[in-house]
Formats: structure tokens, sequence, C-alpha cells
């Protein structure tokens, strides 16, 4: 179920808020335990058994957990099991199809697999179950002693889709105690509301640019309309995953819980090294936290750290997706950031007006790479990118871009401004006031109507 | 009231969406049960449209001669055959008007148009009739229906064959071709939008055809995969071909033209023969496989999203 739907809106939420709500303090933990496993269960009704998977590895890493804790001699080797254990289904399940095509590739062999539909939320909860582990072994926080908490944390809906990867440091605290108030349900209501006007007014929009643009073809698009395409899936990305990550938040706020921010601000970024501390906070905080913290972090010496970089940057290309141009996508970041690290940063950074032009060829460059699975495909875009290139166009039609700007000027438009922090500061002068109250209204109601026309767009980052 | 105040967006939301619950459950009910429907099975694409006589809207006024579709000796005209052509279409007319090799006709289409609506339907500021009051066409090409596949049939057909009317009464002189519907992929295939629905309705579009004045082509023989639907190379979204094969939709159309005066005598088939040497030599016919396999993130997800509504196909 997508929280920019129908049925979450008007049937799911109201129903589950409204058991919440009337659930006295001690078993609230459980009714949002049990209501995410609904909310769960209907993204995955074609294959029913996910759920007792995604249980099983919720009961796993609880008792994982207790045990790293409490027996401390053996505690290195339960955390070996539970890694183990926790990539174990997120490899068979992600990544096994991509391993046969290489091996096949590789040693000409046929091999097949069934197709593999991947539990929804496996990349997150993965690394949300290994994080609390890793925690505990680290002393950093004590093992959860109650396994409704534990489900409860694991579980929580409003992150259990695409995050944010909540660590269970961040929330300990909250499960146990927390205090419901009118406010942070009207606070949670209009950061919702927000992030739903993201991703269904802006994101789904310019959506509909780059799939026109992927209904031509690749060869039969000018120039400009090249740019314009993969300029629009950049802030359809951005939209969408950011859109997401606030109505993970006020979701949460409804329930009195902090769930951390994800996004701040990227696209004002001057260097790529900027822009993921920016973008998909809580996955770069992972990756920091859990791999290149351990190997060293940039302590043992300029070539030890290099080679942190590139292992941190190789996953997360693959954790974006099981398929060749995330490597390379991977790849690419890595390479931008030791040349900022070791030539070019200081001087973006100096001179931000050149970092944010630097930025501005950058980011789309790195998302085409992001975009686009196939590497012929890819190819054919690139050079249309790039026109003085060699490379054969068919059909293409004269002006496409004045059409599509024509169709596409005013989200873009959104898109720009609200990748700034103009609105946000309006947004505080006018918070409490019932003018503020009508404009989100007005959001809102937009946004249902554009849902109820059937404008709809599953979340982007759902493969996960 | 000061303390109400504060929660004045908490409760505008829930007053509003109490009352609007209503409609929403009714959607989303509607929505899954259409998304429930069985997709129909899609006859084979080279069907001869019989007429069962109940079927047959009495409304129509290009009658049917026979229930056989009579063989009809296309020519090969040229591009300048569409001189003082008309085409009027949907979202795939706007396509051939964008990115085929017949620029010099006029075109009356848009995305989402319907024969049902088309009536009061504007297109840069002008109706359909503003258009067929305006000047004298030899020729013209209809291809409407995809929009409406999941409408009451018998409704779609009675305004179909009134614009047929409307046209034969403005434009007395011209030949009116009637363009089946291209079928679509099957991979987009849902209760609604299939190959099945698609084909009923165009064998009752192709009853429309008298061969006189008003003929029935049927382009889907050129795109098909073999088992009657959309082939997935020649496409992104499985509704649309691609920009590039709107060149061979023209040469088609080009290759089967009706002469004012010219009948049928000798029965050839409809597609003549230049048509596959046309798309053997097509330059593209390597790169089409490559297309397929092009699945950018956002397709693959939009494709997922069946919402079954008839409104939601309105962009065609």
């Amino acid at each position: 179920m997508v929280f920019s739907s129908l049925e979450f809106i008007f049937i799911f939420l109201p129903a589950f808020m409204a058991v919440y709500a009337l659930t006295p303090s001690r078993y609230k933990n459980a009714i949002l335990f049990l209501g995410s496993i609904i909310f769960y269960s209907m993204g995955v009704l074609n294959n029913p058994i996910y759920i007792m998977l995604f249980l099983l590895t919720i009961l796993f890493n609880f008792i994982i957990g207790e045990f790293i804790y409490y027996k401390r001699r053996s505690a290195k080797a339960w955390l070996t099991l539970g890694i183990i254990f926790n990539f174990w289904w997120l490899v068979f399940f992600k990544y096994s199809g991509f391993f046969l095509t290489n091996a096949n590739a590789l040693l000409r062999t046929h091999m097949t697999v069934k197709d593999i539909i991947l539990p929804i939320g496996i990349s997150f909860y993965t690394f949300q179950n290994v994080s609390y582990i890793i925690d505990v072994y680290r002393r950093k926080t004590r093992s959860e002693q109650s396994l409704v908490n534990y489900g409860a944390y694991i579980s929580m809906f409003p992150q259990l889709i695409a995050g944010p990867i909540v660590t269970y440091g961040t929330v300990a605290e909250q499960l146990k105690k927390r205090q419901h108030t009118p406010r942070k349900i009207e606070n949670g209501l209009k950061t919702f509301t927000i992030g739903l006007g993201y991703k269904v007014l802006i994101a789904n929009q310019l959506g509909g640019l780059w799939r026109d643009v992927a209904n031509i073809g690749y060869e039969s698009i000018s120039s400009k309309l090249a740019w314009m395409g993969i300029i629009a899936y950049s802030f359809q990305l951005y939209f969408d995953f950011m859109g997401y990550s606030y109505m993970a938040m006020g979701l949460g706020q409804m329930m009195a819980f902090d769930i951390p921010k994800n996004f701040d601000y990227p696209y004002l970024s001057v260097t790529m090294t900027e822009f993921w501390r920016r973008w998909h906070i809580t996955l770069g905080s992972w990756f920091r936290e859990n791999i290149y913290i351990p190997l060293g972090g940039n302590r043992k010496g300029t070539q030890k750290t290099v080679r942190n970089f590139l292992i941190v940057w190789l996953f997360t290309g693959l954790w974006h997706g099981a398929s060749w141009n995330f490597v390379l996508w991977g790849l690419v970041l890595f390479g931008l950031i030791m040349l900022e690290r070791f030539v070019i940063g200081d001087f973006l950074n100096k001179y931000r007006i050149v970092g944010h032009l630097y930025m501005f060829l950058v980011i789309p460059l790195t998302w085409l790479l992001f975009a686009i699975t196939d590497f012929h495909e890819l190819g054919i875009y690139f050079r249309r990118l790039l026109p003085f290139l060699p490379q054969k166009t068919y059909a293409v039609m004269a002006d496409d871009y004045v059409k599509y700007w024509g169709i596409y000027r005013k989200f873009f438009i959104a898109g720009i401004v609200f990748s700034t922090r103009i609105p946000e500061m309006i947004y505080k002068k006018i918070k409490g006031s019932p003018f503020c109250a009508i404009l989100l209204l007005a959001v809102f109601w937009g946004c249902v109507y554009c849902m109820y026309k059937g404008m709809n767009d599953p979340f982007l980052y759902f493969r996960f | 009231m000061n303390k109400g105040k504060q929660y004045i967006y908490t409760f505008l939301l829930l007053i509003t969406c109490f009352v609007a619950s209503p409609f929403m459950w009714h959607k989303i009910w509607k929505t899954s049960a259409d998304a429930k429907k069985e997709p129909a099975v899609p006859v084979s694409a080279n069907v001869t449209p019989t007429a069962p006589a109940g079927d047959v809207p009495a409304a129509t006024e290009a009658s049917t001669e026979g229930s056989a579709q009579p063989a009809v000796n296309y020519t090969a005209g040229s591009v300048n055959y569409f001189d003082d052509a008309l085409f009027i279409g949907d979202s795939r007319m706007v396509g051939i008007s964008e990115y085929g090799s017949l620029k010099n006709a006029d075109y009356f289409c848009s995305e989402g148009l319907q024969a049902s609506r088309i009536a009061t339907e504007a297109v840069d500021g002008k109706t359909v009739d503003d258009v067929l009051n305006s000047k004298t066409y030899g020729k013209v090409y209809v291809m409407l229906g995809i929009n409406e596949v999941g409408n009451d049939m018998d409704t779609t057909i009675s305004k179909y064959s009134a614009l047929v009317s409307d046209i034969k009464a403005k434009q007395p002189q011209a030949i009116i071709y009637l363009l089946a519907n291209l079928h679509v992929s099957s991979f987009v295939e849902d209760g609604i939008i299939n190959n099945g629905n698609i084909d009923t309705l165009n064998s009752r579009i192709a009853q429309l055809a008298d061969y006189s004045t008003t003929y029935y082509l049927d382009v889907n023989t050129v795109f098909d995969d073999g088992y009657g639907g959309l082939n997935a190379e020649y496409t992104s979204d499985g509704i649309h071909p691609l920009a590039k094969y709107y060149g061979e939709w023209s040469d088609w159309l080009c290759a089967n033209t009706v002469s004012k005066d010219g009948q049928a005598a000798a029965p050839e088939q409809a597609e003549v023969p230049q048509d596959n040497a046309a798309e053997a030599t097509t330059p593209f016919a390597a790169d089409a496989t490559q297309e397929a396999a092009a699945e950018t993130v956002t397709t693959a997800a939009a494709n997922s999203d069946s919402s079954g509504s008839n409104d939601y196909f309105s962009e065609y």
C-alpha cells in the first residue's frame, strides 16, 4: 500500500489512528506492531510467505540482540550469525538474479531461477536489524527487552517501506514512553500533507515528462528535450523520495515518534561530498557508522581511506539496485568524491557559484546512470545530451521541447522553488495561521483529486 | 477559541474527509472491482467482422452491405495524396501528426479524444465541426475508441457513427477511412483495456464501412506480435508506438489508399507487399530489441499501477 493512495488515506490511516488513539498507552506499541503487519501484508498479498519471513527476522534479531547483550563472551559469534542471517535473505532475494545472469555470461551456462519477487522493504528492514545488533554489540545501547517493542520499532509502517532508516537508539526512549498530544497530531498532519504534495503535485507530474520521453524513444528526442527529461527525472526522484520521507515523519509525529529528517536541501550542495550528507541522510549514516568507521575511516592513511570510500560507494550503488548501471553509478560517485577530496573540493567550496554550476551538470548526469538500466539505451541518451557527439537519430520532431516546456513549465518552476529554502522560511512564518491551514487543505485536496483521477505513480524507491 | 485555533488544520481536514469519504470509498471499491475483471481473450489479428443482425445499431446511416469485408483494390499513393486529407483521432493520431511523414495533412487530434465527446471537444480553439466546415477535404481519416473501450459499446458506436454521418454531410465528396484502434501490448492489459475489447470495438467500427465512400483499415497487422497484441519491441508503455515507427505507419497509410472512383474488381490483400519490404529494410529492426530491454524505473513503475478506471486513460 502506498501512502499516496486513496486506500491508505481514507481507509487504513483513519481506521488505524482511531484504534491507536483509543488504545491505552501500554498497548499502543502492540497496536502499532499489529497495524504495521497488516499494512505490510497489503503489500505482499501475492506472497503471504513474506510476512512470515518478516516476522521471523524480527524475532531472530530480537533474540540475537538479547544474546549479544547478556552473553558477553560469545557476543561476537552471535553478531556474526545475526549479520549473516540478515544479509543472506537480502542477497538471496535481491541479488541472486544478478549473480546468475553474470555467472551465465562468464561461464556460458543457462542457469535460470524462477522470477524472485523482492519482499517489499527488505533493503530497509535488513539495514535496520543489522544496525541494531551492531549497536548492541558496541554497547551503544542495551538490547530491547520487549519483543512487542522491538517489533513495533522494526515494522512501524511510516518507515517500513521506504525509510528513513531509523536507528534503534533514536527511538529507544520513545518506545518506552512518549507523550501523545493534539499538537503533535496537528503538526504531523501538516508534515504529512506537505510530503504528499511534494510527491503527487511535483514528483508524479514531472515523472510524466520522463515517461513521455521514454514513450517517444531516446533516439527520437532533441537534445534540449533530452536535458529537460533528465532534469525532470532528477526532480521526480528528489520530490518522490523526499515527499515520502516527509510523510513518514508526519505519520511518526502523529504517534509521538521523532522520525529523523532524511533530506536537507541536497540540490543546494556545491559538491557531491556535501550532496551525500544531505540526500538520504540515514543511508549515508548507516554506511558511515557500520562500514566506513569500522574499516578505519580516514584514520589509517590515504590508501586505506580511499579503499574505504571505494567499498562504501560500491555497496551504496548495489544497495540501490541489482544491476551494473548501479555499480557504475556508485563508482562514478566515488570518483567524483575522491576528485573533490584531493583536488577540487576546496575550490568549489570557496567559489560557490562554480560549485553550483558543477552540481547543475553533475547531478542530472549521475542520475542518468541511475535511471537507465540498459547500457545501450544509456549510451543513446548520453549522446543525445551531447549533440556534438556522433550519433544516429530517428524522426526527431522539431521544437519538441517547446511542446513539453509548455506542458511542464509550471512543475519545473515548482521544482526549482521547492528545492530552495524559500518555502520553508515562508512556512515557518505562517505556520500557526488559519491561512496556512487553508493552504495545506488546498494542497491535500489537490493531491486527492490527482489520485482520484488516477494520475498516480508507485514510489520509485519501492523495489527495495 | 484560542485553543481551537491551534488545531484548525486537524479540524478542517477531519471534517472535509468525513464528508468526502463515501465518494472515496465508492471510488476505491469501483477501482478494485474493475481491476478484477477478466481481460477478454484477444481475437486473432485478421478478424473479418461479422454482423449478427441484432448487434448492428439502428442509428447507423452507413449501412453495411453483407457480413464479410469485401476485397478492395487499395493502391499505393504518394504523400501528395494527403494534401487534402483530414485526420481525426486521439493520442496515437497525435503521434502520427508529430512523428509521421504526412505533415501536409490537417489534424484534429488530442490525447484522450473520444467519439462520445468529440462534438463538444475543442482542439486549438476549434471544434470538429469548425474544422469540417472550414475547407473541402478529399479524404477524412478517423481513429477513435481506445479511450472509451471500457464504456458501453452501443453508446460509443452510436456516437461514432453520428460523427461519420456528420463528416458525410459536411464533406460529401470525401472518402472516409475508419482506422482500427491499435492494439496494446499484453503487459499492460487489464480488465478494461485489453485486446479482446479493442477487437470487439474495431469489428463494430468495421461494420460502419460501406466500401463505396467509407472504408475500414486495420494497421494492426504491421505492429502485432503474433498473439494479437502490440509488439512490445515497438513501444515503451505498451500503448503508443515509439516515435520512429510513425514513419512506418505513414508509409502504410500511403500504401492503402482508394482513388475517388476506384473500386474492387480483383481481390487483393489489404496490406500491399511493400509493407513487409519496408519492415525488413527498416534500419531499426535490430535496435527494436534493445528498445524493449530499456526499462526505466518509472516505466516499470507506471506499468505496475493499474487503477483500471475509465478516466485513467484520458491521456491517450
